[in-house]
């Protein structure tokens, strides 16, 4: 009998499966992944023009300024993706999965395990997102 | 070099790039709230003369560049996020059904893109170092 094909290709970015929640996470952090290193690309060309002088600088600031907004939702996306991120090494490294249990009723998985620490990456996310939003759009002046 | 080490890498640069985006991003973006915790004089931060999270040239973006600490963290920045970032695109694209031959061409194309954007990072933040426009 023909080895089922497992391979999902670019429904495998997506697919969630019975995985559930850390399972969406992780789509998060590839959509989140894939903002930053674009991001990053452009942000060398921007900064690198400061080389050039101060006129130069604010040109190419000034180029980007209709992008600002675009700065927020890329902190947004670095938070997310750095917290679940360091959730993921943790859990690559086996911490926060629990030691191994004899697989009996009722059944529970590594992952129900780590919920706990997804649940605790994300009260971490809601905090920095509360912080960063402040600073961003200067609301910590009328504090 | 065998994928198992480049995956170890990836998790290293990862944690690596936790720590100096928090260094990057509390220093030059994180201004106002430093400056409510006090650290940052109020009349400086009005006048954007302060060294930390301020976009004025003369007074804040040339310091930082000829700063050796925060010259250090530029440079970790540009190849740890540059690594990091462009081996999970790459693992991403190998997941995609493809031959060995494309995915050995998409390899090649994402090594050299990763590997011009490091030189001119690099030099870029060297060259911004120890030859500032000091003419602005």
């Amino acid at each position: 009998m023909a080895a089922k094909d497992n391979d999902l290709g670019i429904r495998g970015w997506v697919y969630a499966g019975r995985y559930s929640l850390q399972r969406y996470a992780y789509t998060l952090q590839r959509i989140t992944g894939l903002g930053i290193i674009l991001y990053l690309l452009i942000h060398l060309y921007v900064t690198a023009q400061k080389n050039a002088g101060e006129a130069a600088w604010a040109g190419a600031m000034d180029a980007v300024q209709p992008l600002h907004i675009g700065e927020y939702f890329l902190f947004l996306a670095i938070i997310i993706h750095a917290c679940n991120g360091f959730r993921l090494v943790w859990a690559e490294f086996g911490l926060g999965l629990g030691r191994p249990i004899k697989n009996v009723y009722p059944y529970q998985t590594c992952l129900d395990r780590n919920r706990i620490f997804f649940y605790a990456i994300l009260a971490v996310v809601f905090v920095l997102a509360v912080v960063g939003t402040a600073d961003f759009f200067n609301l910590i002046r009328v504090l | 070099m065998k994928e198992s080490r480049l995956w170890f890498w990836h998790l290293i640069s990862g944690l690596a790039l936790i720590l100096l985006l928090g260094v990057h991003t509390v220093i030059q973006h994180f201004d106002s709230i430093l400056t409510w915790l006090g650290f940052i004089p109020q009349a400086a931060w009005q006048s954007g003369g302060h060294l930390v999270g301020s976009l004025n040239f003369q007074h804040a973006v040339l310091p930082r560049m000829q700063s050796v600490s925060m010259t250090a963290v530029y440079l970790l920045l540009v190849v740890f996020g540059l690594f990091h970032g462009l081996y999970g695109l790459r693992s991403m694209i190998y997941e995609l059904k493809f031959s060995a031959k494309a995915k050995q061409v998409v390899g090649v194309i994402i090594l050299s893109i990763g590997i011009a954007a490091a030189v001119y990072g690099v030099y870029t933040v060297l060259a911004g170092h120890l030859n500032p426009p000091l003419g602005g």
